[in-house]
Order: structure tokens, then sequence, then C-alpha cells
């Protein structure tokens, strides 16, 4: 009935809100992988080169 | 190559807090300055390992001038162990701590087993810093160390963004040949590196980096000030993935995809919620403040109001470019 109304009268009808969930990804946003670096050239091969031994995916 | 400025203690005293106390007048410091996203650093170190630029930072250094951060590098024998609240873990290479008035971020790395290696302290406006370096960690080895290494130089910006306009994000950023400028983001794993190696062997392109951008409000010259001065803008980093993209430019934003696999080469437009969401699960924040939260989530309104925003699930080949070459918004 409302919407009905809402409509009659131009307006923009009602939408109901919708929950949407994102995922995150901790393991990428914390920087606690050597994914890439400064070091030495491509992300891989930087890894091998630094003292930072777990290569991210 | 390693070009830095040579100065006297006395010189540099006016950009650093705790200006190299402990040396002698006569000592001479280098220097070398970054810039990162519109951040300049500057280094100074009496040690020119110290403050020595690798590949692809190197790319990046400026001329010597005053600095947003500057950062004093020092070895010590040991790195003392004093008590401090332990604010953030990131679980495997750096942890942070309150160390009163500063920050202090530990490194860890295998090879060192349980003492950290590096430690940077740092004020809480991330403007001015000492790195200490662990001698004992490097005793006896044939390469030496990288001060600047990942991940200090990339936290140092990520944070120092949290007292801007500005947010750092996991996204590839291309210049096309009809000069404009898209940011492409994704996790890992989405096609960040195999769009940029994509267009940049189909299109004559300027690829800013194929893994991390930032994504800043700018204001423009005084001469071309108008209503919408302010401008956002995408500038390349040192932080390069696989396909190792890696450019100092920027690029007023004109666009950003969400990248997804999928069939079709489908474009989907992001409402303003949408968009917040999704660019915030792929950004570089500081998660242990709320501030730095609030700051990251008030500026990506800002850029929804900005920049139009679609999901883009694409199938990694050329129709995937062309696509995009032919979208009118």
């Amino acid at each position: 009935m409302n919407h009905e109304i809402s409509q009659a009268d131009g307006k923009k009808p009602y939408e109901p809100p919708r929950l949407t969930t994102i995922n995150l990804r901790p393991e990428e946003a914390v920087l606690s992988h050597c994914k890439t670096g400064t070091g030495g050239g491509s992300a891989l091969g930087n890894c091998h080169a630094s003292f930072c031994m777990s290569i991210g995916s | 190559m390693l070009s830095c400025l040579t100065y006297q203690t006395k010189m540099i005293s006016k950009f650093t807090s705790k200006p190299l106390e402990h040396l002698q007048e006569e000592t001479t410091v280098l220097r070398n300055q970054v810039r990162v996203g519109g951040v300049s650093v500057q280094f100074v170190s009496v040690d020119s390992a110290a403050i020595a630029l690798l590949p692809p930072l190197d790319q990046f250094q400026v001329e010597m001038g005053v600095p947003d951060i500057a950062i004093q590098v020092e070895w010590l024998p040991e790195l003392p162990v004093s008590p401090a609240r332990q604010l953030f873990d990131s679980g495997y290479t750096w942890r942070l701590y309150d160390a009163g008035s500063e920050l202090r971020f530990d490194f860890f790395a295998p090879a060192f087993g349980r003492l950290p290696y590096k430690r940077l302290l740092i004020n809480s406006e991330f403007s001015r810093a000492r790195l200490q370096m662990n001698e004992n960690s490097f005793a006896g080895m044939t390469r030496g160390p990288s001060p600047l290494e990942y991940p200090l130089d990339e936290l140092l910006i990520m944070h120092r963004l949290t007292q801007e306009k500005a947010i750092e994000l996991h996204g590839v950023g291309i210049v096309g040949p009809d000069g404009a400028s898209n940011l492409f983001v994704g996790h890992s794993g989405a096609g960040k590196s195999t769009t940029a190696r994509l267009w940049s062997s189909l299109h004559d392109v300027e690829i800013l980096s194929d893994d991390r951008i930032i994504v800043r409000e700018d204001r423009l010259r005084k001469d071309k000030i108008r209503e919408d001065a302010n401008r956002i803008f995408m500038y390349g980093t040192p932080w390069h993935g696989e396909a190792a993209f890696a450019l100092p430019g920027r690029a007023p934003l004109q666009r950003i995809f969400v990248l997804e696999h999928g069939h079709g080469n489908v474009l989907t437009r992001l409402t303003r919620s949408e968009m917040v969401a999704e660019l915030f699960a792929r950004s570089f924040v500081p998660f242990h403040r709320h501030e730095y939260v609030d700051s990251a989530l008030t500026f990506l309104e800002r850029v929804a109001d900005s920049v139009p925003c679609y999901r883009y699930c694409f199938e990694p080949d050329e129709r995937a470019v062309e696509r995009i070459l032919n979208f009118r918004d």
C-alpha cells in the first residue's frame, strides 16, 4: 500500500536495506607476508634475497 | 647507483629532532631522499649502505628537501629489551609497541630467531624516526642488510597516509593509450599482474604498479584552481607484483574496477556503499587504531563521490582490454 502511494507521488519506492558481507584478507592487509619489496626486483625474487623468508600468495 | 649527498653534521640538524648528537662534529653523514605516493622520506646515516637505494626504490629518489618523514639510521650492538605494551602483532614479520611518546616497530625473520633484527622508533605524527639495526643479527653474514627493505618502507608510508587524504590500495594502475587512467583493484590472485601484462603487451600504456597503488586527493597547481581544484590521483609505488611494474608517476584517477575472474567481461556499477566496502577490503590501513580506520573510510567515501567504480568479471585475454577501452560510463 505505502509502496503504491510513494510511486503515485513520484517518490522513489522504498527499498529495504540489504546486508552484504565483504570478506577481508587480513594476512594481506597487515603486510605479514613477504610478497613484494623494494630491495631486489620482482616480488618473489626479492623474498629470497630478503631476510623475510615467507613468500605471500 | 647510489647518488647520495654528503653534509656535515651541523647541516642536517634542522631535519632531525635528535640529530646525531653523539657524532663528532667532523663526522660526515650521508643522506638520501625518496618520494612515494606524495610522501617524501629522508634517510640519514654515517653508513653509506644504510641509505643505499636498491631497485626499484631507486626510481623514487628525489632532490634533497625538507621531508615529510626524516629517519636516522644507526647500528647498535644489540637492541635493548624494554617493557612496552604491544599494540599489534602482524603474525609474522613485525610487531608494534607503545613506547611512550613514540611507536616502536620491531621486525623479525626466522634467520634471526626470536630477537628483532631491526627496530623503528617513530613519533605519533609519523614525521621523525630512528631506525636501529641489530649488529648481532648480521654478524658473520656475507650479504649486508638493506635497512629500508620490506616491510619497513611500506609500513612507513602506510602509516603516514593516515595523516593525509590518501590510502594505499591493492591494485594495478594503468594509464591507457588514450590517456584514460584506470585502477584495477583485487586481492591476491584476482588478476592484477595478468591485467598489467595484458595491457602492456597490447598497447602503449604506462603501468604505475601491478600490485600497490596509492590514491590521494591533491590540489592542482594554483594557476588551475577551479571548483574541482582538488582531484583524486593515483600514484605508482615501488611495491610491485609478479609482473614487476613499478613507476613513480601519477595520474588523475578516472575509474576504478574491482577485478574478479568470470565469464563474458561483465561490468556492474557499484553503489557508493558497495564501493567503499570493496575498496576497504583491498586497502592497506593500520588497524591498530580506530582513528586510522575512520580516516580511511572517510577518504574512501570521498573517492566514491568522485570516481565511478565497477565490478569487472573478466576473462584474461585481449577482449578484456578492449572491453575497457570501448567502455563509456
